[in-house]
């Protein structure tokens, strides 16, 4: 009788640890599932005042990010973040658009805006950008302008 | 209310006056009691009271002919104590004024024995209006008289909610440059307690209102000692340190339209890392769509997301170490804004932007920002309650918890208001009882307002009332086309002219009364005088009844009573003796007022005095909706920041209208109001006859009542013509109303976004009385495609860049003072059953 209490109770144990085990476990791997990173949005007006744009953002798979915050860029006449399309970002795609009537404009490549968002799993997502437009101070849109995005550097990584 | 200083922010609007001698000063009071045995004469007597014992039929700003101001308090300057203390001595002064505010017309008739007194006083305040309206002007003219303006340096006079004082400077000091009594009245306001006294050469101004009784009220224990002035906290014994440490609020009105911008900047005061957690109000037709997050000279634009959805990213950024801040809605007039990871001495800011429509409500447009969420009671069973505790409990659960100050409590959280008016009518005045504010700038139709610097505690609801009641005001269509060719429009639709031409039938009026804890003192005041005043208003054909409600609900009959003579001043003994206390079972109110046998031959008219302050709003507008029948619900918001959401959909729902009643508002004027608005039909039935406008909410479009026109706003494809057409009845007439539409403009953008609001709040509407699956859903993708906040969509910004060491930290609920007037221990308290 007693032999089989004590049986009991250590089966109740090893299953309750077990369980703690695999909440733990679980909460873990949702952890380590999901990261933060932002990605740079880089406009090259090439050699011209840059006085508008608008950029799609995107990831080729849906569902490897979500988007959880739209940042300003380092250039002053766009470090105010800039607006976003909110029926684009229902479907995941960040269509980003701003202007600046500041004197002095950036000409060479430049961070306009950057992209902060979370990563679902450990692959490295599959992003797409494009430039819609770009234009100068008065409106003229430029043919010949880049876009580009890079992985934004950690704060405090100067690598 | 503990705080004296707090009540700095007094209504700042004058009509008497005096000039203190040197040495010693003497205040120049209405109608006060001559020495402290008359005061406590009076002590059961509001100033509400006190003006209809007078005969005085309006409180407000109205000449009162030939009244005599004998009462003058001398104020001896104390020498070390920091502290005035007040006597009375019979005046030799005969001084009769009428006005508005300060700055505004402005009449006196007064000898006073000093030739430098009333007509120089006056003079200057008319120079400080003339001069206020000049960027830099000096403060101070050169012979060192300070140049009027209503904040200056001002303090509130306890027992005199309608006084204010405030501090000339010596000839020295303002030679010596301008804001020298300003800087040290702020510096000395920080100081707990906070004390005053008077430098040498300089001379305390009081200002009174004409017409007021200081006649000290029950509930202020101060106020016993009519006429003193106070400048120290005696109850306040330490300042809590908040998370929270300012707010500024930018707004920006074109006609009804305002675009606001609230800024919240908080800052960690804690040797650790936390999470700042703080509840606040917006104005409940508020179209929040911006959320921007600041960290040093970074800036983050937050998202809309599905509120599930942003609630898990918050969580998981807040567990891995990143700034992260969410932003939901828990009422359309509460949010709850959330920041983690601040580290020790951090400062993060939040921006959030709405857009809203302006009520327009006899004569004015009124600006409205609420800046407390008042303490709410919730039944049991409430599915979503709002929790009032008391500061430091924590919250173990998920419902949304509101921690409030105790008495003896303050923070530094402070609140700056700047609104920039451009009403594109000609502007007749710019008010506010609720607080004292600066006019900057000021021509025909544009003007900008502040708050007053020294009226900056974040305890009752900024209202601004924006006077056009001299201007043509006629309905309009605004119109805006986005790059998709959709169409958007709002209809202000006024009241035609020629219904005030008709009479009112008999009514049957029932009075339902608020009587809960959060009621008592000054709230339960304004409601009887408002009361009062009501049932000296019926007509002899009308009937009544009076219900009363707090943890039960009983009435002053069991049928409709005529409104005889001998029945009013029965229901007179009756409203004397309510008085408030227990909880707010509003339902059983709302029953008993809707339930009660009607009068057939009469229209039924309930009128609703309540603070609103209770948690489950939804139950109480789905029993408003399936018990209304033909009766309309005319509700007022009592106390100084009223639940507007619940009191703006009852008067909706119920084909009424809402009226406020502020701490400082006239009972008798608000009570005046209501009458002159049903004294005349209101135009009903009312239909849009011109085709392509699709989608116009509110559905159902609201009854037209004498001075309260109503917004509609819809969609539209194509052209529009000049002018669009409504039919509506007045009475048994079939009416039709052509209203002009003008052009589309890049201006009115704003449209798209508060028509989606709108049409929101309409679906939300229906959740009270249905539970159809696919209402929250359609509202969900409507608010995520307009990037608009709502009960299912909420905004969230994370910083991704940088990870905050360690744990997550501590999380802080910011605590708030109870709103103005109302009683921490009748409310907050947990031993307090309400």
């Amino acid at each position: 009788m007693m032999l089989r209490v004590l049986l009991t109770i250590v089966a109740m144990t090893v299953t309750a640890l077990l369980c703690g085990a695999g909440e733990r476990h679980e909460a873990r791997v949702a952890q380590e599932q999901v990261r933060f990173v932002a990605y740079d949005v880089i406009v090259d007006p090439v050699g011209r005042p840059l006085g508008a744009y608008q950029v799609d953002f995107a990831a080729a798979r849906p569902g490897d990010i979500t988007i959880v915050g739209i940042e300003g860029g380092e250039h002053p006449a766009f470090a105010q973040p800039p607006f976003y399309d909110p029926k684009a970002l229902m479907n995941e795609r960040a269509v980003l658009a701003a202007f600046s009537t500041d004197a002095a404009l950036p000409e060479g490549p430049t961070l306009v805006a950057r992209v902060h968002v979370r990563i679902t799993g450990d692959a490295v997502p599959d992003l797409t950008v494009a430039l819609t437009v770009a234009a100068g101070p008065g409106g003229d849109r430029f043919e010949t302008a880049t876009v580009t995005t890079r992985l934004a550097a950690p704060e405090g990584d100067d690598s | 209310m503990s705080n004296h200083w707090t009540q700095l922010r007094t209504v700042a609007v004058c009509v008497g006056l005096f000039v203190l001698a040197v040495g010693g000063a003497t205040l120049v009071l209405p109608s006060c009691g001559t020495s402290t045995q008359r005061s406590n004469q009076q002590t059961s007597a509001s100033p509400n009271e006190q003006l209809e014992r007078d005969g005085a039929e309006s409180p407000g700003w109205s000449a009162r002919s030939g009244s005599t101001f004998d009462n003058v308090i001398s104020v001896p300057k104390a020498e070390d104590s920091g502290q005035f203390e007040l006597g009375f001595q019979q005046s030799r002064e005969r001084l009769d004024f009428s006005g508005t505010t300060l700055g505004d017309e402005v009449e006196a008739d007064a000898e006073p024995e000093d030739d430098r007194g009333l007509p120089w006083m006056m003079e200057q305040m008319e120079l400080a209006q003339a001069r206020s309206n000049e960027a830099g002007t000096p403060l101070y003219d050169d012979d060192g008289n300070l140049l009027l303006r209503p904040s200056q340096s001002q303090m509130n006079v306890v027992g005199h909610p309608d006084a204010f004082a405030f501090v000339k400077p010596s000839r020295r000091q303002a030679l010596a440059g301008a804001h020298v009594v300003e800087e040290r009245l702020a510096r000395d306001q920080k100081k707990m307690p906070p004390t005053f006294e008077l430098a040498p050469g300089e001379e305390l101004w009081v200002i009174a209102k004409a017409g007021v009784a200081a006649t000290p009220s029950n509930d202020d224990p101060w106020a016993a000692r009519c006429g003193m002035l106070h400048t120290t906290l005696p109850d306040v014994t330490h300042v809590v340190p908040v998370p929270l440490e300012h707010t500024a609020v930018n707004a920006d009105i074109n006609g009804y339209i305002g675009a606001v911008n609230v800024k919240q900047k908080f800052h960690n005061p804690y040797s650790t890392k936390i999470e700042a957690t703080y509840v606040f109000p917006l104005p409940q037709n508020a179209a929040v769509n911006g959320f921007v997050m600041t960290i040093g000279d970074r800036t983050i634009r937050g998202v809309i997301r599905e509120r599930e959805e942003a609630e898990q990213i918050y969580a998981q950024a807040r567990a891995r170490g990143h700034v992260a801040s969410l932003l939901t809605q828990e009422r359309p007039n509460i949010f709850t804004q959330k920041v983690a990871n601040i580290e020790p001495q951090a400062r993060i800011d939040v921006d959030i932007t709405y857009f809203h429509t302006l009520p327009y409500r006899d004569g004015a447009y009124e600006f409205i920002f609420p800046m407390v969420v008042g303490p709410r009671f919730n039944p049991s069973a409430s599915p979503d309650p709002i929790i009032a505790s008391p500061n430091g409990t924590p919250n173990p659960t998920s419902a949304t918890q509101v921690n409030y100050l105790r008495p003896t409590e303050r923070s530094g959280h402070d609140i700056a208001i700047t609104v920039d008016v451009n009403a594109a009518m000609p502007i007749q005045s710019l008010t506010s009882r609720s607080h004292v504010i600066h006019l900057d700038h000021y021509s025909d139709d544009q003007a900008t307002v502040t708050l007053s610097p020294n009226d900056t505690i974040p305890n009752k609801d900024f209202v601004l009332r924006i006077d056009v009641a001299g201007a043509d005001v006629r309905s309009g269509l605004l119109t805006h086309m986005d790059e998709s060719g959709e169409g958007f429009f709002s209809l202000m639709l006024v009241p035609p002219s020629h219904q005030q031409a008709l009479q009112r039938q008999p009514l049957e009026l029932v009075f339902l009364l608020d009587c809960s804890g959060s009621m008592s003192g000054k709230p339960m005041e304004q409601s009887k005088a408002a009361m009062r005043r009501a049932l000296r208003s019926m007509n002899a054909e009308d009937t009544f009844q009076i219900i009363r409600f707090s943890a039960d609900a009983s009435a002053l009959g069991p049928a409709p009573i005529a409104a005889t003579p001998e029945n009013i001043a029965q229901a007179m003994d009756y409203v004397d003796r309510l008085s408030g206390g227990g909880g707010t079972m509003m339902l059983r109110g709302i029953e008993a007022a809707l339930d009660f046998p009607h009068d057939a031959e009469r229209m039924r008219f309930v009128v609703f005095m309540t603070d609103g302050f209770i948690g489950n709003d939804q139950q109480i507008l789905g029993a408003v909706h399936d018990k209304l029948g033909a009766a309309r619900i005319f509700s007022f918001g009592v106390g100084s920041s009223p639940n507007r959401f619940l009191l703006d959909r009852l008067a909706q729902l119920g084909n009424g209208a809402v009226a406020y009643l502020g701490l400082q508002d006239p009972a008798v004027d608000v009570m005046d109001a209501f009458f002159q608005r049903v004294a005349h039909p209101a135009l009903t039935d009312i239909a849009l006859a011109t085709n392509g406008l699709h989608e116009v909410y509110p559905r159902r479009i609201p009854d037209l009542f004498a001075g309260r026109p109503v917004i509609l706003t819809g969609r539209f494809q194509g052209e529009l013509p000049e002018s669009i057409t409504l039919s509506a009845r007045l009475g048994a007439e079939d009416v039709t109303m052509t209203v002009p539409v003008e052009q589309a403009g890049a201006t009115n953008d704003a449209l798209a976004t508060l028509w989606a609001r709108t049409k929101i709040a309409d679906l939300m509407n229906m959740l009270a009385w249905t539970d159809d699956p696919q209402l929250p859903e359609a509202v969900t993708q409507l608010a995520l495609g307009f990037d608009l906040m709502s009960k299912y969509t909420a905004f969230v910004a994370v910083d991704s860049l940088s990870v905050t060491e360690g744990d997550h930290g501590v999380s802080v609920v910011v605590p708030v003072p109870v709103p103005e007037g109302v009683r921490y221990e009748t409310t907050v308290s947990p031993q307090v059953s309400r």
